[in-house]
């Protein structure tokens, strides 16, 4: 099933770049229909897994993975069908591809539907688990957009991308209406971690990541306030920020276990 | 005097305040990366000594110079109390400063603008009083001498979200406090049948009434159940099944299963014992928190004045905060007052 969402993902990254660097109007569309069709697949497969599980889609990375896209790409398309502005639509689904190829990476086994282990039988694992995976599809979208505040040409070969102030609200936007989600995770990961461990806060590992990532899109907004940091710096921020959440979800695990950090979180 | 104000007003400075922000985000990351002791070890001199020597031989003498810089017990370092409580003064003094204002804008009593970037033709008043109030906004219209002002607001109390954001952080800054230093917690173990104090000078028992392992068809391991009682004195005062993320709550303590042992004859559990007088405080301060948040972010305060003067209509917009779509809105709305 993944494959076919990562078909139609590089479908789209194609139109959609058609579009943005060689104006081709039919470009925008065949790059929405190929998200939409991804979106859709997604939808469907989580659901699947989900009624064939008898729980929600969100036991192990990689069905996080899944629930991540899936953010990532609704995000996408109500941010584009808001804003009527389709020339971003490239970093957006290269994000979403980047997200896609770290799903896949993870080990096959953990595609078998399995049933929940005692520790993650919690009202609160679908809550913190889809609070997250919106955060993390939003914000990471915001950062995809600031890759494209920083790397869009000037003058004359910038002509055809969108103006850099109107990326600069789009990726505040996407951020702005992710970090909710992200407050809405870590606050429901105290209070699962409260009843399961007996403390709402206790600097694992994970735990703690999270809260730099947390802190990283909040500096964010406090350098946007101030009026100081304009455009590319204020995009460099966010993609350093956007890079710290994604080192979270792929490479941080990897990390703990190779230098045996001892973790109580599965994932 | 004015020096001690000077300085108020200086923590109070956003640079000041990103500047904490950023140090905290070293500290965090930091404290991701480097193993972090258990609380209950690093209390306890025996078990750090083990601790230690096992984490030498798996990582290296860098552990005892990581230990002896508080490296491995950030939770504790000097350094975070200190940065979290200069994070609260900061958040204070930015909070003083501005809530009066903010204040008025919720209420609606902010000035008018003086500059109107959007000047359209002229545009009978009921019919941009309609689209407003169609866009949910509540329109309020003074006129005289031939001009109509007209103020347009949409969720103004979203004025306040900022306020409460930083009203939370101070919550949650003082929750860490009561947490870290009134907290308590205790690891027992307890044979079946058996009863144990649960010390930290609460006059409680805690009694092993059986202990279970639930399978699943397949095989796997559906719960651990252990049954437990509490004891003050002679009488029971609560009992009850404590399974993996359901504790047994009495009186602001909780039990947790933590683990459990083949003993001969019986299986024997440990049991977490803790009493967090912060975690209340930490709750309400992340509900407010994450209200905050959601406002300023899902439900910005829009304002939009107009001046209908005979021979034009002058239009400007305002938000709260950061709000990309508040000049878009008012693009739509001209849009709109231009195809009727
Ligand atoms: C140092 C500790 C601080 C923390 C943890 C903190 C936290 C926050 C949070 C959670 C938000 C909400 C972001 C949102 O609305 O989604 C925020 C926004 C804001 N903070 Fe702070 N804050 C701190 C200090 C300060 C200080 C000292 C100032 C005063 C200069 C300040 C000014 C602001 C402003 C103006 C906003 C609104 C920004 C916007 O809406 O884009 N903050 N802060």
């Amino acid at each position: 099933m993944l494959t076919a969402v990562y078909v139609f993902l590089w479908a789209s990254l194609l139109f959609y770049g058609l579009h943005l660097l060689a104006g081709r109007r039919w470009g925008a569309w065949g790059g929405a229909a190929g998200a939409a069709a991804a979106w859709l697949i997604l939808t469907g497969e989580l659901a699947v897994r989900g009624v064939a599980a008898g729980r929600w889609p969100l036991a192990n990375r990689y069905e996080f993975g899944l629930c991540f896209l899936w953010a990532l790409l609704g995000v996408y398309l109500l941010l584009e069908f808001a804003t009527s502005e389709r020339r971003w639509g490239g970093f957006g689904i290269a994000a979403a591809l980047v997200v896609a190829t770290m799903t896949l990476a993870r080990p096959v086994e953990e595609r078998a539907i399995s049933p929940l282990t005692p520790a993650l039988r919690s009202f609160w694992l679908p809550i913190h688990g889809l609070t997250a995976a919106i955060g993390y599809g939003a914000c990471t979208l915001a950062g995809a957009l600031a890759l494209m505040e920083l790397v869009r040409p000037g003058g004359e070969r910038g002509a055809g991308w969108p103006p850099p102030e109107r990326i600069e609200q789009g990726m505040g936007r996407a951020a702005s209406l992710g970090f909710p989600w992200l407050t809405l995770s870590i606050l429901t990961g105290g209070i699962w971690a409260e009843a399961a461990w007996g403390r709402y806060w206790g600097w694992d590992p994970k735990e703690t990541w999270s809260l730099a990532v947390w802190l990283a899109y909040l500096l964010f907004f406090h350098l946007r306030a101030a009026r100081g940091w304009r455009s590319c710096r204020l995009a460099g921020m966010l993609v350093a920020a956007t890079a710290l959440l994604l080192f979270g979800f792929a490479g941080f695990p990897a990390l703990v276990r190779m230098v045996r950090l001892e973790s109580l979180h599965g994932f | 005097m004015s020096a001690l104000r000077q300085a108020w007003r200086f923590l109070g400075r956003m640079g000041v305040a990103s500047s904490l922000l950023f140090l905290l985000l070293l500290v965090a990351l930091l404290a991701a990366l480097i193993p972090q002791l258990p609380p209950s070890i690093a209390r306890d001199p025996a078990r750090l000594a083990a601790w230690l020597t096992a984490a030498q031989e798996r990582w290296g003498p860098v552990m005892v110079i990581l230990h002896r810089w508080g490296l491995l017990t950030v939770y504790r370092f000097p350094f975070l109390a200190g940065l979290l409580s200069v994070l609260a003064l900061s958040t204070l003094s930015c909070t003083l400063s501005r809530w009066r204002a903010a204040w008025r804008r919720a209420l609606r009593r902010a000035a008018p603008p003086v500059e109107f970037p959007l000047s359209l033709s002229p545009l009978p008043a009921d019919r941009l009083r309609s689209a407003l109030r169609e866009r949910g906004y509540r329109v309020r219209t003074a006129s005289g001498e031939g001009t109509t002002h007209l103020e347009a607001d949409r969720y103004p109390l979203s004025e306040l979200a900022t306020l409460a954001t930083h009203l939370a952080v101070l919550l949650l800054v003082a929750a860490c406090g009561l947490s870290g230093w009134l907290g308590w917690q205790a690891e027992v173990t307890v044979r079946a049948g058996e009863a144990v104090p649960v010390g930290g000078g609460a006059d409680l028992w805690v009694r092993n009434d059986s202990f279970a392992i639930v399978h699943s068809p397949d095989g796997s391991v559906a719960d651990y159940r252990a049954e437990v009682a509490l004891l003050g004195g002679e009488q029971e005062v609560a009992r009850g099944r404590v399974r993996v993320n359901h504790p047994l709550r009495f009186r602001g303590m909780a039990v947790y299963l933590w683990g459990f042992q083949d003993w001969e004859g019986g299986m024997s559990v440990t049991l977490k014992v803790v009493r967090d007088p912060g975690a209340g405080l930490a709750l309400a301060g992340g509900l407010l928190l994450l209200l905050g948040v959601t406002a300023s972010a899902y439900l910005p305060h829009r304002r939009i004045c107009a001046r209908l003067e005979p021979e034009r209509t002058l239009l400007a917009v305002r938000s709260s905060g950061r709000d990309d779509a508040a000049a878009a809105e008012l693009e739509a709305l001209v849009r709109e007052l231009g195809e009727c």
